[in-house]
């Protein structure tokens, strides 16, 4: 940059603002990658209580706390804050915090839309949580709202669930094209797409199908509106709709969004893995394209949640055969990284371990949806704690592992400290076994038929429930330790190096560590880039 | 801010995946009419 470009804009050095107005008015990507996570954070912690009331209803057969009208409100709400309020808007806190740093950006592409984007979410999560208190409760008719549960037979609150889910695809469409903008006008002029890092390369990609799938959301919800409110009959058979249609549009948005919640997490895993495994990432093209190709097969198999709403077998059979291509790139990126460890120079300090966990869990969760794929044998599973089981292990142990190990990896470049690293690891552990204790037994429930969404449960279920329930409250208690563990790294941990992890890769690593507050005023070279890349 | 060199092509960028979006909205409701 020449000095007649700096003497331009002469407001270079200027720190973060004082008080509280910093945080609303703020446009810098850092402080709205950290709002993002604590928002995700405390919407964690609500859904996490739901889910404790679930399990708490769930310890022993019979029903002993709740109503089932409201265990069913219980069961809608936790998917829909765990889904829209903490996992997809965690991602986008790593996204804001580290997009910009990995492509030598100075600030995300659209810095006010950016502010917007984020200062929705509160309100729209107000607005849903709101309907709690309404008369007749919170919506009941579980997270993927079908039809006509939710227009004929829903309560008042829907409405309200509808401009919530409004608001947050709205929020989540502009992060997208944040994003995209981002990438493809603000990477430095001197990186080639390929020379990307695959955190950016799977959330770029992760934007499309935000793009795909959100405005079909958006078009779903509007039209339970109109069917609710203004006398339109789209989803009504009585007045001509189809109720079968709502399914159809639901999961043409529900399955990309299952990748939207994932492929970030494989981006975070492929930065964990080389470094502590000591060696480049194997396969860096072949995990671009593998992600490519998932994303793409995510738009073409949505029907196979669908197998027992009476589709021609040849449709069965379509959907189930395109289900399971996509265990070929998930299976390519699985390889990809125990190739990458082979014959590393191990070690496991706590982001390994969570990449580790991550890589084993996720993979469980991947071959139950290839169970569920399988469209003669999802007769048996279909609606029962097999395919809770499946997606738990695929969100909380997939997504929700891969936004914990980037905290522990990123966090002493955002806050310029080392966590506890002993505590960290007893953390690890301890959530590790409970999350095992909470799931693993929810397949055997499933196999042996027990639905999901019912507050009480036929006699032989006792044990394995009991089993689950305890796992669930000691899982919910580690993420006591996790906020302390986090808040005393923030407030007393010891200094970190600008570059922690001795092998890390990526343009993030070379600043100054605490990370200033503007960061590439000026682009990094070509030798920096090549440097810091994942290919070397 | 910003080098101008450096964010060439964002407003363009931004607007097209917006009537992209805008465009599958309206059409995942006109195709249910």
């Amino acid at each position: 940059m020449s000095s007649t470009t700096t003497a331009a804009y002469d407001d270079h050095g200027h720190g973060p603002e004082k008080g509280l107005l910093r945080w609303v008015k703020t446009t810098n990507h850092k402080d709205i990658g950290t709002l993002y996570m604590w928002f995700a954070f405390a919407m964690l912690l609500i859904g996490g209580s739901l889910a404790m009331g679930i399990r708490a209803e769930l310890l022993q057969p019979g029903l002993q706390l709740f109503e089932p009208q409201f265990y069913n409100q219980l069961t809608t709400m936790h998917g829909l804050i765990m889904v829209f309020g903490a996992i997809m808007p965690a991602f986008v806190g790593l996204a804001n915090w580290l997009i910009p740093l990995m492509v030598g950006a100075p600030d995300m592409a659209l810095p006010r839309m950016n502010n917007w984007s984020f200062w929705i979410l509160p309100f729209a999560g107000a607005i849903l949580l709101s309907t709690f208190f309404m008369e007749g409760g919170a919506p009941a008719f579980g997270w993927t709202f079908y039809a006509p549960l939710s227009t004929t037979f829903a309560p008042d609150s829907t409405d309200f669930f509808i401009f919530a889910i409004h608001l947050l695809g709205f929020s989540s469409i502009m992060g997208a094209i944040n994003i995209i903008a981002t990438v493809l006008n603000m990477k430095a002029p001197e990186m080639r797409l390929m020379d990307m890092p695959l955190f950016v390369w799977t959330w770029l990609i992760t934007s499309f199908l935000l793009i795909g799938a959100m405005p079909v959301l958006a078009g779903a919800v509007t039209m339970m509106l109109t069917d609710r409110n203004f006398g339109t009959a789209f989803f009504d058979a009585a007045g001509g709709g189809d109720p079968v249609m709502f399914q159809h549009i639901f999961w043409f948005f529900g399955h990309p969004e299952v990748y939207i919640m994932i492929l970030p997490a494989f981006g975070i895993i492929s930065h964990i893995i080389p470094t502590f495994a000591r060696k480049p990432l194997f396969g860096y093209s072949s995990m671009v394209y593998a992600t490519a190709s998932i994303a793409f097969l995510s738009y073409i198999v949505w029907a196979h949640h669908m197998f027992l709403t009476g589709m021609p077998v040849a449709g069965e059979l379509y959907f189930m055969y395109a289900t399971m291509l996509i265990a070929v790139p998930t299976g390519v990126k699985v390889f990809n990284w125990v190739a990458t460890m082979w014959k590393g120079s191990l070690s496991f300090e706590t982001p390994m371990l969570w990449a580790l966990a991550f890589v084993f869990l996720f993979t469980i969760g991947g071959f139950s949806g290839l169970m569920l794929g399988i469209a003669p044998a999802d007769i048996q599973y279909h609606d029962t704690y097999f395919v809770v089981a499946h997606f738990h292990y695929v969100l909380v142990t997939g997504a929700l592992w891969g936004i914990i190990a980037a905290v522990f990896y990123w966090l002493p470049k955002w806050t310029g400290r080392m966590y506890n690293e002993p505590l960290a690891k007893f953390h690890f552990w301890w959530a590790l076994i409970s999350v095992n204790v909470t799931f693993f037994p929810q397949h055997f429930l499933g196999l042996a038929g027990m639905p999901r969404r019912i507050p009480d449960y036929s006699l032989q279920f006792a044990d394995f429930n009991f089993i689950s329930s305890i796992g669930a409250f000691s899982f919910g208690l580690s993420f006591l330790l996790l906020t302390y563990i986090v808040v005393d790294c923030i407030r007393n941990g010891k200094p970190a190096d600008a570059r922690p992890w001795e092998s890390a890769k990526g343009l993030e690593w070379t600043l100054a560590s605490p990370i200033a507050y503007h960061t590439f005023d000026e682009p990094p070279t070509r030798a920096e880039i090549l440097a810091e890349s994942q290919h070397s | 801010m910003t080098d101008k060199k450096n964010n060439r092509g964002v407003g363009r960028t931004a607007l097209l995946v917006a009537v992209v979006a805008i465009g599958l909205y309206a059409l995942t409701i006109a195709l249910n009419f």
